[in-house]
């Protein structure tokens, strides 16, 4: 019962979650050229690791 | 980096995970595609010596090439919803059976011709996922019905869905259409004549191929000289959809012949959803005004200027690797916001919603179920082409790309392997259920392959996105598509064995021709 349970709000949290994750994934590059540019590496560290992230949620929500 | 097993194999791991994942344990395209994404990190960091750079520009790279596909993928999927939702396409698919009683040329009008037209229009299996049902509403056995919408249009898939799949392979080359059409052009139409004979011999058996055997060739001849022609000139994103409407007139006159012939002349009108008339003529009115804007937008040479002024790009740095493989500085792929051919899509759909719309033929809502079903259905390919194409671009610059190149080359040599580049093609497709992500993860490989062999780049690559047109439409997730509009859910494996023995006709012919041009 919980199994099934569990597996329909995954399927309601499916679509929300997958664009989100696409989202960042087709904008995070961008800041990322941004920050490589400006010669900020701290910062490219930061969008490197939500371009991960987006990535990350792709492999569980997708 | 020289080249060993364990470099090839490490180098090969993205794509056997993909293969792997997709296969094997029927995961999704996006979730198998982030998965290698993080094993080709892995491997480009670990092995091939890829640097933070490195690997940062490449993926802003990637973002650039997928932004291009899914422009188009987003507009040709709002435009096919815009003329569904108006019942454009059911009212389309009514009326070809009523051209003829001839049940060959029945399968052939709905199975071949009416699905390669969607394959232009829409791809992304809708073609299975409508002709299949259209197929079994006139007696054919569901099984044959998924068969005949799979395997009919899959010589339309690389310039079908607005030519996303040669996009990519454009993209992914960097090499120029023009260059790479021709080729392209011949082994798929080619292949047209073997979809169509075996829609007909799975329609009509031995009997009706025979019978159906020359329409077919008819039809196949026009259809692949109509895509040459438009595909050669520049209009490589109608090729499918103007093969396919030719195709379509075509056997309109030919089921004017005494013996394709009706009793009664056909009924050109039909109902909708509300019970109000709707004419065929105005359904096909979203199709006519994409090929009569893509034409002039194209052909019209100030115009095309025009809209090809405002676009975007990037400037990247050499980039190499710890082990000296050198990415040279380069600008990152164009992207025209106006000429586009996704932007062509977006003024053909606005265009064609009014028509619908004035016409009377939505209901209350539409605009929301429209917008709501292009969200839905493109949100998870999209993901799965930001991650497939985030690894290739990974594997092309951490030098991972050119290992299986060298090995693929070592181990068949310049004779064989034009034999089995359309093989390769179709694998990937098979693989990941789309010629465009098979064009993502061979198309480097295959053209460093010929370039290392001296065999013809263009040739090696037409071969390539012709197996691999032809291998996607037998992939399991489009096998899937079609079974699930036909009520056979729980019974794929009966479609895929038949599928594949089927389907394998049209790619061997591919791959024979390839071998026959290699050695010109």
């Amino acid at each position: 019962m919980d199994t099934k349970k569990a597996k329909s709000r995954m399927a309601k949290l499916r679509y929300p979650l997958q664009s989100t994750a696409l989202i960042i994934a087709l904008l995070a590059p961008f800041a990322l050229y941004w920050a490589l540019s400006l010669g900020n590496p701290p910062l490219a560290v930061v969008f490197f690791i939500l371009m991960v992230l987006s990535l990350a949620l792709t492999a569980f929500a997708g | 980096m020289q080249l060993t097993l364990l470099n090839w194999l490490l180098a090969f791991s993205p794509v056997i995970i993909v293969l792997i994942f997709m296969l094997g344990l029927h995961w999704g395209g996006s979730k198998a595609g982030a998965l290698s994404w993080f094993v080709a990190l892995l491997v480009a960091v670990l092995r091939f010596g890829a640097g933070p750079q490195l690997v940062a520009y490449s993926q802003v790279k990637a973002v650039l090439l997928t932004l291009d596909v899914l422009y188009i993928i987003w507009t040709a999927l709002l435009l096919y919803h815009i003329a569904n939702e108006a019942g454009a396409v059911e009212i389309i698919g009514k009326a070809l059976p009523a051209l003829t009683p001839d049940r060959t040329m029945q399968g052939l009008l709905l199975g071949w011709l009416f699905a390669s037209f969607l394959q232009g229009m829409g791809g992304f299996g809708v073609p299975v996922a409508v002709a299949a049902p259209l197929l079994v509403g006139l007696g054919f056995s569901p099984v044959n019905a998924v068969i005949m919408a799979c395997i009919g249009h899959g010589w339309a898939v690389n310039f079908g869905s607005m030519a996303t799949s040669f996009q990519t392979l454009m993209a992914v080359t960097n090499l120029p259409g023009e260059l790479l059409a021709p080729d392209s052009a011949i082994l798929l139409g080619f292949s047209s004549f073997f979809c169509g004979a075996v829609v007909a011999f799975i329609a009509g058996g031995w009997k009706g191929l025979r019978h159906n055997l020359l329409a077919v060739l008819f039809l196949s001849a026009v259809m692949a000289l109509t895509q040459y022609l438009l595909v050669t000139n520049g209009l490589w994103t109608v090729g499918a959809t103007g093969a396919a409407m030719v195709g379509l007139l075509a056997a309109f006159g030919l089921t004017r012949l005494p013996y394709y012939r009706p009793a009664q002349p056909p009924v050109l009108t039909s109902t909708g959803p509300d019970g109000k008339p709707r004419s065929l003529l105005v359904a096909l009115s979203a199709y006519a005004v994409l090929v009569v804007l893509a034409f002039s937008l194209n052909l019209i040479p100030p115009v095309s200027a025009f809209l090809d002024k405002i676009y975007f790009t990037l400037q990247f740095p050499e980039l190499s690797t710890a082990l000296g493989w050198v990415t040279p500085a380069e600008s990152g792929r164009k992207l025209y916001l106006l000429g586009h051919p996704g932007a062509i899509l977006l003024y053909a759909s606005v265009i064609a919603y009014l028509i619908y719309r004035r016409a009377g033929y939505y209901q209350k809502g539409s605009l929301s179920r429209i917008l709501s079903r292009v969200g839905k259905g493109a949100v998870n390919s999209s993901l799965g082409i930001v991650a497939m194409v985030g690894m290739a671009v990974l594997m092309s610059h951490s030098g991972m790309t050119n290992i299986l190149a060298e090995g693929f080359s070592r181990s068949f040599g310049a004779r064989l392997y034009p034999l089995v580049s359309p093989l390769l093609g179709a694998l990937g497709a098979f693989i990941t259920g789309s010629n465009n992500n098979s064009n993502v993860l061979f198309a480097g490989l295959q053209m460093r392959t010929a370039e290392l062999l001296k065999l013809s780049v263009p040739l090696i690559l037409a071969a390539q996105t012709a197996g691999g047109s032809l291998g996607s439409v037998m992939a399991p997730a489009k096998v899937i598509v079609g079974c699930s509009t036909v009520g056979l859910g729980d019974n794929e494996s009966a479609v895929m064995g038949r599928i594949l023995i089927y389907g394998l006709v049209p790619v061997l012919a591919v791959a024979v021709l390839a071998v026959i041009l290699a050695w010109r």
